[in-house]
């Protein structure tokens, strides 16, 4: 194992940023760390690689503990947020830093370096941009330069926190997309830190999910979304919506019964149709969202009481009974499949 | 003070701390003590006695007094300047803008002399004046005058920055909605500007009270009329009445501290009022 | 050319009236009218004044005034104090910055008042507590007097009450700017493998350098110009202790106005620079950044 923490605690104040984290992370993986803000997971990166002290546990990476060794010697690969490109220097120097910043004795000398740059920048492909200085360059160009910064110094592992906040949407599509080809390439064991399900899904071959500085559950990607193992993974990775069971089957609201018991039901779950059916519960249409290849259907659950509830639906986009069902018609739901969580 | 440290990777924290402490001390903090020492070696009545001399009080009258007319002069006509460099374009903007802080880089020495000889009895202005029975040298005026031009700078350089970050979005909305110009500035405007504008008028005050070169050229400095409380601190030096000096001196820092701690607790208030209200819209 | 105007009809009727986001012309025009006349009447004047008074008996009598060997003795000590001074209070304000605007400690904000708290004493005052500590009466008086060493009424009383004074320029200039800048490039440069000097001279310093540069010339201006703390501390004594603005002070009491007014020209030239080299600095820093 690579990367291995055990025992984490970080308080800042009364806020508690990891509270007991205890996790290892696989050789030559590529980890999201995955959580809503505030849930400890820039923290848990910032413990990994010696910025941030923890307040009790320990970090070991590749079987060294290296909890009290200086950040200059944890040879860890660190890619800022925002990027903290020396805005002073070139590209080609920004790179070049952590090799002239070596001690005498280990530092290349002016071809090495410059051989050693030239190569990086060739594969975050940005040669032609060498001279130039961090504000002259995109953000996708930045982020790239402070990867391959961060690879000059040969890292034994890559830490990205929230690698593509600041992009814009297309070129955060782009962006992922390399990343991944670029690790498939390195093999290098990278952490990156999102708050974007759906950019773990993509990127990741393993998810780490964080709420309130405790990890919910980690595992692959498959894993983490057809395996579920509490509400809050659940919820956090995709839209679901909330049923109550009981001895008489499904109802939307919970209507007192104590016994009832809270399951939940992805919108593609539903079985749908414009009678009413053997257990099904009615609701009327709101609007249809057209999200490609999927429609969505949002509804307000019909119930005897007078709170209401959005129901999410999705259905094909070819499926024929768009054509029948229109606004404020009123549909059948049977939940086709339903997950419980034990309290 | 305890010093706690958090960590950080970055090193020379106690390096660059420690180094900062001592010379703190030293330069700063050291001195002072030795003014407080010598003010308690004087007995309380003694103390007393001395801070409350009539020719002490009628210092400390002038002293603040004009300070604190010009600080409102200032308050004025710096806000004015802020506003006019801020919003409106004409000729030679970039020269007016850079000559503001011509009192921070003028020798207050020069400044005095300068001043007297506009204003007095034979300057291009003191002389008219005088002719029509104003006369401005060697009067409190004069000396309202000189603490004008040293404070000057104060309340445009705390405004301008303010009044740049201001978004016209707040201005057009508040139009938008119907309101007048002038009802738009004294609703929207000067309660955003009214922070700075308290710290603008408090550093032009402090800095008036204390100030010596360039007011006692044109002061007068006569006891009971026109002697200002530093100059009265000097006068006493020279009579090697140390601790009446010291006394006098300690007197006016007090005073100026309160004044300072006044207006700084008046305007945190003011600061959690409107972080209050954007908390609320947030 | 031609002018492109569109009708009245096209224009949007949802229109802010502009008079509501700005005042009219002529409103506009008064109120720069009266702020002009405010700054030249309270600013601009002075400095003509000080020229036209030094340059009225003729370029010789100028020459003579500033050439004379007690105008000398007064350059070359302001020049020593600056020279002693500005460095001091340089270290001192990386230092303080570096502290504050990198770090968080408790106490942070108590320092930080400290540290601006030479600005609200008066200069008067300032050189009263230097005779407190180092006059003849003083805490220290007796010590060094036997050991040979005068720090009032010498030099060494001007430079301390000159640090004093321009104790928190510097630091002033440097803590937002530091502060606003992050610790990101540091803790980037510290993981490359950076020493902690390596990082401040290839990583801080570069960035805050207009603003040092700043700090350092509004900081010397002071240095050069002071005159209230100098005053007490210096004694007068002509051709000795006397520092340029000091010895404006005594011609002046002396009625040699001409002379006077010369020796405080070389003091607004010292203004007038200071200003020029600021003006560059802003444009610089807003061009860097």
């Amino acid at each position: 194992m690579s990367i291995q923490v055990t025992g984490l605690y970080k308080h800042f104040g009364n806020f508690t940023a990891l509270d007991n984290v205890s996790i290892e992370f696989p050789t030559g993986g590529l980890v999201a760390l995955l959580g809503p803000s505030g849930c400890g997971k820039t923290s848990l990166l910032r413990v990994i690689a010696g910025l941030e002290r923890p307040d009790s546990g320990s970090v070991h990476i590749h079987g060294k503990d290296v909890s009290g060794l200086d950040i200059r010697d944890r040879q860890i690969g660190f890619v800022f947020q925002h990027y903290a490109l020396f805005r002073h220097m070139t590209v080609f120097e920004n790179v070049a830093f952590g090799l002239r910043a070596k001690p005498r004795s280990q530092r290349p000398n002016d071809t090495a370096i410059r051989a050693k740059v030239n190569q990086l920048l060739a594969l975050v492909q940005l040669e032609w941009l060498a001279d130039r200085y961090p504000a002259q360059l995109s953000g996708g160009q930045r982020q790239r330069v402070a990867l391959a910064r961060a690879l000059a110094v040969e890292p034994q592992v890559l830490l990205l926190d929230e690698p593509f906040g600041a992009l814009d949407a297309k070129v955060r599509k782009e962006l992922r997309r390399w990343l991944r080809q670029l690790h498939d390439e390195l093999h290098i064991t990278s952490l990156f830190v999102t708050h974007d399900q759906e950019e773990a899904l993509e990127v990741a071959d393993h998810i780490v999910i964080m709420n309130k500085g405790r990890i919910e559950q980690h595992g692959t990607p498959e894993q983490i979304y057809h395996a579920p193992q509490t509400e809050f993974v659940y919820q956090f990775i995709g839209s679901s919506n909330v049923l109550y069971h009981n001895d008489h089957g499904y109802s939307f609201a919970a209507d007192g019964q104590d016994e009832a018991l809270k399951s939940y039901c992805r919108p593609y779950d539903f079985q749908v149709s414009a009678e009413q059916q053997h257990g099904s519960l009615p609701a009327k249409v709101m609007r249809k969202l057209p999200l490609g290849n999927t429609i969505r259907i949002e509804a307000e659950a019909l119930l005897p009481m007078a709170e209401s509830a959005i129901i999410d639906v999705d259905l094909a986009h070819n499926d024929p009974l768009l054509a029948q069902i229109h606004q404020q018609d009123v549909i059948w739901l049977a939940p086709r499949r339903t997950v419980q969580f034990s309290r | 003070m305890r010093l706690t440290k958090h960590y950080s990777v970055i090193p020379g924290l106690s390096l660059s701390l420690g180094y900062t402490l001592f010379y703190l001390g030293l330069i700063v903090l050291f001195p002072m003590a030795a003014l407080l020492g010598k003010t308690m070696s004087l007995s309380w009545p003694q103390f007393w006695a001395v801070v409350t001399e009539p020719q002490v009080v009628a210092s400390y009258k002038l002293t603040f007094g004009t300070a604190l007319v010009a600080a409102i002069i200032n308050l004025v006509f710096g806000t004015l300047v802020a506003w006019v460099l801020v919003r409106y374009s004409f000729t030679g903007k970039r020269l007016i803008d850079a000559l503001i802080d011509l009192p921070f880089a003028l020798p207050t020495a020069v400044a005095g002399i300068a001043l007297v000889a506009i204003y007095g009895p034979h300057g291009p202005i003191g002389a008219p004046l005088l002719a029509l029975g104003i006369k401005v040298a060697y009067t409190p005026l004069g000396i309202t005058l000189a603490l004008i031009f040293i404070g000057f700078p104060f309340v445009v350089r705390t405004v301008q920055p303010i009044l740049q970050d201001f978004e016209t979005e707040l201005e057009e909305a508040a139009a938008a909605l119907g309101a007048s110009r002038f009802y738009t500035i004294r609703r929207v405007i000067v309660p955003h500007l009214l922070p700075s504008l308290l710290t603008g008028f408090a550093l032009a005050f402090a800095r008036g009270v204390g100030e010596y070169g360039s007011v006692i050229f044109i002061a007068g400095n006569l006891p009971f009329a026109t002697e200002i409380t530093p100059l009265l601190i000097v006068a006493k030096l020279e009579q090697f009445n140390y601790a009446g000096a010291t006394a006098i001196a300690c007197a006016m820092m007090a005073f100026s501290l309160l004044m300072l701690f006044c207006i700084n607790s008046l305007q945190s208030w003011l600061e959690r009022r409107e972080q209050q209200h954007t908390g609320v819209m947030a | 050319m031609t002018q492109v105007t569109t009708p009245i009809s096209t224009r949007p009727l949802m229109q802010v009236h502009p008079s509501a986001t700005a005042e009219p012309a002529l409103v506009r025009r008064v109120l720069t009218g009266i702020a002009l006349l405010f700054i030249v009447g309270t600013l601009v004047l002075p400095l003509l004044m000080v020229l036209y008074e030094a340059f009225r008996s003729g370029w010789s009598v100028y020459q003579a005034s500033i050439t004379e060997a007690d105008a000398l003795a007064a350059i070359k000590l302001t020049l020593l104090v600056a020279v002693i001074v500005v460095p001091l209070n340089l270290l001192f304000g990386v230092a303080a910055a570096w502290a504050v605007a990198k770090f968080d400690f408790t106490g942070k904000r108590v320092l930080m008042t400290l540290i601006d708290l030479p600005f609200s004493v008066s200069p008067v005052i300032a050189g009263l507590m230097f005779i407190l500590l180092f006059g003849t009466e003083g805490w220290f008086g007796d010590s060094l007097a036997q050991l040979g060493i005068q720090v009032v009424f010498s030099v060494p009383g001007i430079v301390l009450a000159t640090v004093f004074v321009t104790f928190p320029f510097v630091a002033r200039e440097l803590i937002p700017l530091m502060q606003s800048q992050g610790t990101d490039e540091e803790e980037a440069a510290r993981m490359l493998g950076a020493s902690g000097w390596r990082i401040f001279y290839s990583i801080t310093l570069p960035n805050i350098k207009w603003a040092l540069l700043y700090g350092v010339i509004l900081c010397n201006a002071r240095a050069m110009g002071d005159f209230g703390a100098v005053s007490v501390v210096s004694g007068h004594i002509r051709g000795l202790t006397n520092t340029l603005p000091l010895h404006v002070e005594v011609l002046y009491n002396e009625y040699q106005f001409t002379a006077a007014f010369a020796c405080a020209s070389l003091l607004a030239l010292l203004a007038i620079v200071t200003l020029i080299i600021k003006e560059l600095l802003q444009r610089h820093q807003s061009v860097g950044r």
